[in-house]
């Protein structure tokens, strides 16, 4: 695609760079105001159980500590995003290890710890269910017999009382399809629970101020979402509730949850001090909002020559103890589950069930990563039982643009053809496979192979505004509520201003702006910030352009259709051009324009990724050692080069971790894995080399200038390549993540010799 | 972290004396990569923590063809494996210095510490083990002793050390002629990450170099304890090199082992990874005894 853009497409380094690395961005724990106390909780050490009493006499009379509150001292409200399940701390029962049973604020956090240490709880402990293919049983214990009265749940009846959510989408008739069909295959496969594993843990400080309104500074990437929340765990309307600005470090989902804040508030009116609450990674780690682990049985049917004939997944996503993370009503995840695949019968069933375990919340691609590592992996083993190469059978049985998806959409310029050629001729996919000679050295029993996965996902969609203003001097500010996470969209929105208003993007000064600010916005996530944020900034932008063409229209007599801005001037044909600060100076004060923009998901259409991986595998220990990996990605225009590489470079990073280490594993209910030495994120040292192609498509997207989505979309397929590059290598089928060495040779030994 | 007192000796003396002073509420601090991270995540406690890098015995890295080497309890790995005489004549001790964590890790972390951690994973212990290491402990009232590396671990961050004694340094006896050792372990990344199994192992071959004369092995991460696995080592003793004679030492390092399910890994895989790894050392030394 030829464009005619001064920074747009330009891989322009980021303006808010320079403070993060510095240090003078300030995040939630640097904030320090008179009187600041800490905060700290004591949690549950029992996965299920009724709290017979509290005692928590002594903790009170330690001195230092300020106030110490138990479910007595709160109302019983239960909160959630959507649906409001969750008690701001426990009263009567507690249902995972690490749930909130009573808070401290002290005058330092040495204190606070000390107190929670002098708190008796008397708990008497219930039977608990871990597995979700279990907590679907008749003698399941269930965990929330008073489900049918919470607010904010799904609306299709409950089929079991453990079930909190249930959707099924499809075409056709599976049972139909699976008649016409020569062979059947059915798997299960299973995946853990994944951290977000961002740098900073949950931050919040709350502050009732003066007037008796709530200040609250918080790591939230949704403010709009949280006021709302807190209003209705707290009772104060939501004009009481301020959130504030503030640098959010790090986010892949996880970043969206109220966590502390509503413990923070109360705190800080029993204090009538402000109050901070900083997770330490331990608790991350226990009791967050992990992505969901899922039990997947996939059901395909096929004809001999490999066509598909139906599909049918059921999905069970474990949400752990409690809802409240998540933030739709009923159930989304696992809707993409039957892949790419052209087929007239599909049918997929998705269940979120709760179990005495964490609750779970989202992470990149909330949903996708699970079922598409079943859905791309089941594709492998259907292929080689019928002898066929993966990649013919995917190229065979893949929709083409025109023609319908498993779910009856009609995408627009569908790339997946293209893009899965792309990835292939990028790859290497079918050139001989060699071991490296350093791997050959080092007296193990290397094998090398090849996988392929794909997946496709949305543009995401929602509502945000945005106000820019020119002054006398010609600066140029730009304000947004939306908070920055450190995906770099603060540079990318810059740019779109600098484009319109031809100023250089890092003089363009960002102001992020409070919930007092604005009305409404959807906050960050779901592949979201570049189409709305950069179309609310794009309308503003555009409305301050046509301001200032008008304004100079009547002052010079210029044509307003002519006028044009370049390098901080504006200027018409055969005029003396003029500088912006100039111009808008003549308006006798600032020149604004804003925008609101607001839009519904567009379903028929989609960004196709298809990815390569080349392992090599140890047959002697099991050990599996990703040596090349390749992402074809169909994409629109893209507004900053490097920004762009940096999700598909992170994305994939983070489904290696998925594909081969992370798990946070549990004994009886109990999570082991509580450091990060223990829960195994991947180091540089593990990362191979990446590789990227493009694949440019005609219709673009929703964002401005034609951009397409790109923060969740590398992810969901990164752990089915590195399946299928196994199962390659060595034959061996792992139907559960992560691909551990010990799973890899139970597969081999469990192999026909 | 709770507050703690600080002090930095100059003498072994001091040193001691020091320790004595809060008895097992002293810590000896060398690169501080275990003791810091454990008073910071408050699984150890300390009133007085005793910096032992400024004695000077404690920095000694010395080494002749005739004595062997004396390496000071407080030299980091990194000044380990730049040391050329140190670094060719004990490419076993080598491997553990050089994949201890990171880079970074290897600029502050000792073997000292490594041995006074007493962590069943502990990397350089089965590598001294295998080379014959022997442990030198200093006491109060100028006592010392001498500790054989393979009874220093008592338990799971446990050791021979009693309250107000140090570990100065730990000795390597001269190679052997055809001796070689080398030490592998299994880890679930590629780096900064804890031995599933791991095992050191040395052996001496005669002139001929197809025949062995002794061996040593020595285990991690799958015992209480780092683990001497003295019949595997034994059980190679005079024998001809071979896949045979080392599949036997194999087996034997194998029932030597008595690991334990946990999330880092089961009681099977390790087992299986001592057989694995058992072989591949023993290779490796063999190579390396024969100047391959
Ligand atoms: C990121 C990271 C990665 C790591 N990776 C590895 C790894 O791959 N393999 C591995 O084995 N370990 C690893 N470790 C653990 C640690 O680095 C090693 O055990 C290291 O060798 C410890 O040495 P140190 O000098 O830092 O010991 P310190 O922390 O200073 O001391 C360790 C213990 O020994 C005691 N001590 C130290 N010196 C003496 C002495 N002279 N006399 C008596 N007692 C003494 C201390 O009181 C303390 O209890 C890692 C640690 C970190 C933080």
């Amino acid at each position: 695609m030829t464009t005619s853009y001064q920074t747009i497409g330009q891989p322009v380094s980021r303006a808010e760079g320079p403070d993060k690395v510095t240090g003078a961005a300030l995040y939630t724990a640097d904030l320090n105001l008179p009187g600041l106390l800490a905060g700290k909780c004591l949690r549950s050490p029992y996965p299920h159980a009724r709290i017979k009493s509290i005692d928590a006499s002594a903790a009170r009379r330690l001195p230092g500590v300020r106030a110490v509150l138990t479910g007595q001292d709160i109302p019983e409200n239960l909160v959630g995003r959507m649906l409001r399940d969750f008690p701001m701390l426990a009263k009567d029962v507690v249902r995972f290890v690490g749930q909130k049973v009573a808070a401290v604020a002290a005058d330092d956090l040495d204190i606070a710890q000390h107190a929670l240490n002098l708190i008796e709880v008397d708990y008497e402990e219930l039977p608990a269910v871990f597995d979700p293919v279990e907590a679907l049983e008749a003698y399941a214990p269930v965990l929330h017999p008073n489900f049918m009265k919470y607010a904010g749940r799904a609306d299709d009846p409950q089929e079991h009382p453990n079930a909190m959510a249930r959707a099924t989408w499809g075409i056709g008739n599976v049972a139909e399809g699976f008649a016409q069909a020569d062979y059947i295959f059915e798997h299960t496969f299973r995946t853990p629970h994944q951290h977000q594993g961002y740098i900073e843990p949950h931050a919040v400080i709350a502050q009732v101020d003066g007037q008796g309104r709530l200040q609250m500074w918080v790591n939230c990437k949704t403010p709009f979402l949280l006021r709302r929340q807190l209003s209705e765990g707290i009772g104060l309307p939501q004009d009481r509730i301020r959130i504030n600005p503030i640098n959010i470090g790090g986010d892949f989902g996880g970043k969206g949850s109220f966590m502390d804040s509503h413990v923070a508030y109360w705190l800080s009116k029993a204090t009538g001090r402000p109050v901070r609450m900083v997770m330490n990674y331990i608790e991350e780690l226990m009791a967050a909002n992990p992505r969901h682990p899922a039990v997947m049985t996939f059901k395909t049917g096929v004809k001999r020559d490999g066509t598909i004939t139906a599909r049918h997944a059921r999905l069970i996503f474990d949400s752990g103890a409690y809802g409240a993370f998540r933030p739709q009503k009923g159930i989304t995840y696992g809707i993409g589950a039957i892949g790419p695949y052209r087929m007239e019968h599909s049918q997929i069933d998705s269940y979120l069930v709760y179990t005495n375990k964490v609750p779970c919340g989202n992470m990149r691609a909330p949903g996708a990563p699970q079922s598409t590592f079943a859905s791309e992996c089941q594709i492998d083993l259907i292929a080689r039982e019928l002898g066929m190469d993966p990649y013919q059978f995917r190229l065979h049985n893949l929709v083409r643009d025109g023609e319908e998806s498993p779910l009856g959409h009609h995408w627009r310029n569908f790339m997946g053809k293209p893009t899965l050629d792309a990835a292939v001729r990028e790859a290497g996919y079918q050139a001989p496979k060699m071991t490296p000679p350093d791997l050959a050295a080092d007296g193990g029993d290397w094998k090398v192979g090849r996988g392929i996965a794909v997946c496709e996902r949305h543009v995401g969609a929602g509502s945000s505004t945005a106000k820019i203003s020119v002054d006398g001097q010609g600066q140029v500010t730009l304000y947004t509520p939306l908070q920055d996470t450190g995906a770099g969209f603060y540079t990318m929105l810059r740019q779109v201003v600098s484009e319109e208003l031809g100023v250089p993007y890092n003089e363009v000064s960002l102001v992020p702006w409070s919930t007092d600010d604005a009305r409404f916005d959807s906050g960050v996530g779901g592949s979201r910030v570049t189409h709305v944020g950069g179309q609310a900034v794009y309308g503003a932008a555009r409305a301050v352009r046509a301001k200032l063409a008008a304004l100079a229209a009547d002052l010079y007599g210029w044509p307003e259709s002519q006028v044009v801005f370049k390098e901080s001037m504006v200027a018409a044909a055969g005029h003396q051009a003029v500088s912006l600060g100039a111009l808008a100076a003549r308006s006798g004060g600032l020149v604004e324009g804003d925008f609101t923009y607001d839009s519904e998901r567009d379903e028929d259409l989609t960004c196709f990724t298809a990815q390569v991986a080349e392992v090599a595998v140890d047959r002697e220990t099991g050990q599996v050692k990703v040596l090349n990996f390749t992402t074809a990605q169909d994409v629109g225009t893209v507004l900053n080069p490097q920004a762009h590489q940096g999700q598909i470079d992170g994305g994939v990073m983070q489904g290696l971790g998925y594909a081969l280490l992370e798990e946070l594993k549990h004994e009886d209910g109990r999570i082991s894995t509580l450091t990060f030495g223990e829960y195994k994120m991947p180091t540089i040292a593990d990362i191979p080399p990446l590789r990227t192609v493009l694949v440019q498509s005609q219709s673009g997207g929703p964002s401005p200038y034609g951009g397409k989505a790109i923060g969740e979309q590398p992810i969901s397929a990164v752990a089915p390549a590195i399946a299928n590059a196994v199962l390659d290598a060595v034959g061996a089928s792992v139907t559960q993540l992560p691909i551990t060495a010990e799973r890899v040779l139970q597969a081999l030994r469990s192999q026909p010799a | 972290m709770e507050a703690f007192e600080y002090t930095a000796p100059k003498t072994i003396a001091d040193a001691v004396a020091a320790l004595a002073s809060k008895g097992d509420q002293a810590r000896a601090l060398a690169g501080g990569t275990d003791l810091l991270v454990q008073l910071r995540g408050g699984r150890r406690r300390a009133q007085l923590v005793v910096d032992v890098k400024g004695v000077p015995e404690l920095n000694q890295i010395s080494y002749s063809a005739r004595t062997g080497l004396t390496l000071g309890a407080a030299v980091p790995c990194c000044l380990v494996y730049q040391n050329k005489s140190v670094a060719s004549a004990y490419p076993g001790l080598i491997d553990p210095a050089s994949l201890i964590g990171s880079i970074q890790i290897q600029g502050r972390a000792t073997i000292g510490g490594n041995l006074c951690n007493s962590a069943p994973s502990g990397d350089s212990i089965p590598a001294i083990i295998a080379l014959g290491g022997v442990c030198n402990i200093a006491g109060s009232g100028g006592k010392t002793r001498q500790v054989p590396a393979e009874q220093f671990c008592t338990g799971p961050g446990r050791n021979v050390l009693q309250p107000g004694e140090l570990l100065v340094s730990i000795h390597l006896p001269p190679p052997a002629a055809n001796s070689g050792a080398n030490y592998q372990r299994f880890i679930p990344r590629n780096e900064m990450d804890i031995a599933v199994a791991g095992v050191g192992t040395s052996v001496v071959l005669d002139s001929s170099k197809r025949n062995f004369v002794s061996a040593r092995i020595a285990l991690a991460s799958v015992a209480p304890t780092p683990v001497f696995a003295k019949k595997a080592g034994d059980s190679l003793a005079g024998k001809p090199v071979s896949d045979a004679a080392i599949e036997e030492a194999a087996k034997l390092a194998m029932a030597d082992a008595k690991p334990i399910d946990d999330m880092r890994g089961t009681i099977k895989q390790r087992t299986h990874l001592v057989g694995v790894l058992t072989r591949r050392t023993l290779q490796t030394a063999i190579k390396r005894a024969r100047g391959e």
